[in-house]
């Protein structure tokens, strides 16, 4: 997306910056949180070896 | 009454096993509440080539059955999409259960996935299905629908890592569909797969109704995008029947939904045959517009459910516009690449790199997926509610020919011999079998044989309808 829809939250090796990000709604920036959090376990539940998981995923075709 | 429904074709698979998607599906639908958890042992040993084809009627009156090695849930006919909301989940519900019966009972750990494609090539369907009236014309319905299903991308799309049949080109799409969709408009569905699909199979009397099998959509978690993606489909359609709108004519309809599918800015315009560019929501726009015209027109005739649908619809499109992250709370699509992003920046990684594809994957795990911890954190708007998401995996929507079907299966499993959407095998007194034909969806309600919840005896049931 594009850096006017979407604002990234700066990582600790940037410059706080005032830019587009501080037009983003309140709404939005609570709910990062929730995101924020699932991304944090995420490692744990994410498959150890990705490249196997994903090449394992293997379909017929459906309708 | 407006009556809808859902198939999901789900993807399934049993990491580190040789069990393939045939067996994995047979193993699954035999599963399905309600079963003697013994079955599923016994068919996991003994499954061999000659016992695929499981097929169940499930009593909410849903069927569940094994489509092109896909475990298949086709949900009951519902009123409205709210309802249809519900049993749709609950589909999830009971293949997720089911799975993890077959897991117990063999030791194989069985998952199932709510997307489309396994990003190898392979594609499977989410179709929707709308009642229409054999009355309107079929020409005015292809056209006004394609171009609605072209500019409708944004609502419908559940994401997809990788661009292209097989995913060859690195990045991030609206739609899993999208790619698949070669031609305006067929008969196929698993190959050739068209925009405007024309498989005419009412399953209903084909005088008087037609079913509109839309095969364009992604299936998501988000309730909103599945109410408002079924719900703006069904008011297009009944505008249609109407005369009341004016449809989007794409230069090249293929082209146009592809290349909306590949911009998640949408600001990308497509032409159309009388020479405008329309970005997809500009195309969305001029659908609502009419919608609401026709609604508004049409005075006490539609409900508040109609209103809130319309509200909802229209303050989505708004979003889109001004502040598309905020409709992570709504569409799939939007919530999984807010995870990406945030993965692909904390990874500091590309497109290619196999954990976004994993986490893509993750997210149409029913049982792991984070659309659930999003939904628990109070990140998603909520249609429906556990308790009737829960009812709806055991009991038939009241309204519908469903209602009479998961009923007499659910009260007389051994005296219904089987059962079709259209149609009941009932064993009579003394053995013989007799057909009782529902060629009406809205016939053999509650309110039309509210005797067959309660009846002792199923003979006497059937003879009261003059049968």
């Amino acid at each position: 997306m594009s850096s006017q829809q979407y604002q990234p939250r700066p990582s600790a090796q940037e410059p706080q910056q005032t830019h587009a990000a501080d037009q983003v709604s309140g709404r939005v920036a609570a709910a990062w949180d929730a995101y924020d959090s699932i991304l944090d376990e995420i490692d744990a539940v994410l498959e150890k070896d990705a490249e196997a998981f994903v090449r394992g995923f293997v379909q017929k075709g459906g309708q | 009454m407006r009556i809808v429904g859902i198939e999901t074709e789900y993807g399934v698979s049993a990491p580190g096993s040789e069990l393939g998607p045939e067996v994995l599906s047979e193993l699954v639908i035999r599963a399905l509440a309600p079963v003697v958890p013994d079955r599923v042992t016994v068919a996991a040993a003994k499954l061999g080539p000659e016992d695929l084809a499981a097929n169940r009627v499930l009593w909410n009156g849903a069927r569940a059955y094994v489509d092109h090695a896909h475990p298949e849930y086709s949900s009951p006919e519902t009123a409205s999409p709210s309802q249809l909301v519900a049993y749709d989940l609950a589909g999830d519900r009971l293949f997720a259960d089911a799975a993890k019966a077959v897991t117990d009972a063999t030791g194989v750990e069985v998952r199932v996935y709510r997307n489309t494609t396994d990003g190898k090539g392979s594609s499977y369907g989410r179709h929707e299905n709308h009642l229409v009236s054999r009355d309107t014309g079929w020409q005015k319905i292809v056209d006004v629908m394609t171009g609605f299903l072209v500019a409708r991308v944004p609502l419908v799309g559940a994401g997809r890592v990788g661009i292209g049949q097989r995913g060859e080109r690195p990045g991030y799409q609206i739609s899993q569909r999208a790619d698949f969709l070669v031609t305006p408009i067929g008969l196929q569905t698993t190959h050739d797969r068209p925009i405007l699909n024309t498989r005419d199979e009412p399953h209903a009397d084909p005088r008087r109704w037609r079913r509109l099998h839309v095969i364009t959509g992604d299936p998501a978690f988000n309730e909103v995008q599945t109410w408002l993606t079924v719900g703006s489909a069904s008011l297009v359609l009944a505008a249609t029947e109407a005369g009341a709108v004016v449809p989007v004519r794409w230069a090249n309809p293929v082209l146009a939904l592809q290349s909306f599918s590949h911009d998640t800015t949408m600001a990308t315009t497509a032409e159309t045959v009388d020479g405008r560019r329309l970005t997809c929501l500009d195309g969305m726009e001029l659908y609502l517009e009419a919608v609401e015209a026709f609604v508004a027109n049409a005075g006490e005739a539609w409900g508040d459910g109609t209103g809130q649908l319309l509200a909802a619809w229209r303050q989505l499109l708004d979003d889109l516009r001004s502040e598309p992250s905020a409709t992570a709370d709504r569409l799939d699509w939007v919530a999984k690449l807010r995870l990406l992003d945030g993965l692909r920046s904390r990874a500091a990684c590309g497109w290619d790199d196999h954990r976004l594809a994993a986490l893509d994957l993750l997210w149409a795990d029913l049982e792991r997926s984070p659309a659930h911890g999003l939904a628990a954190r109070g990140a998603s708007r909520r249609v429906v509610t556990d308790d009737q998401i829960d009812s709806a995996t055991t009991e038939p929507p009241p309204d519908t020919r469903a209602w009479l079907r998961g009923t007499l299966v659910r009260r007389f499993p051994d005296d219904v011999a089987s059962a079709s959407w259209d149609d009941l095998l009932i064993r009579r007194r003394g053995g013989r079998l007799q057909h009782l034909p529902m060629p009406d969806p809205l016939g053999y309600s509650r309110a039309s044989v509210p005797a067959a919840a309660s009846c002792p005896d199923l003979d006497a049931l059937i003879s009261s309808l003059g049968r």
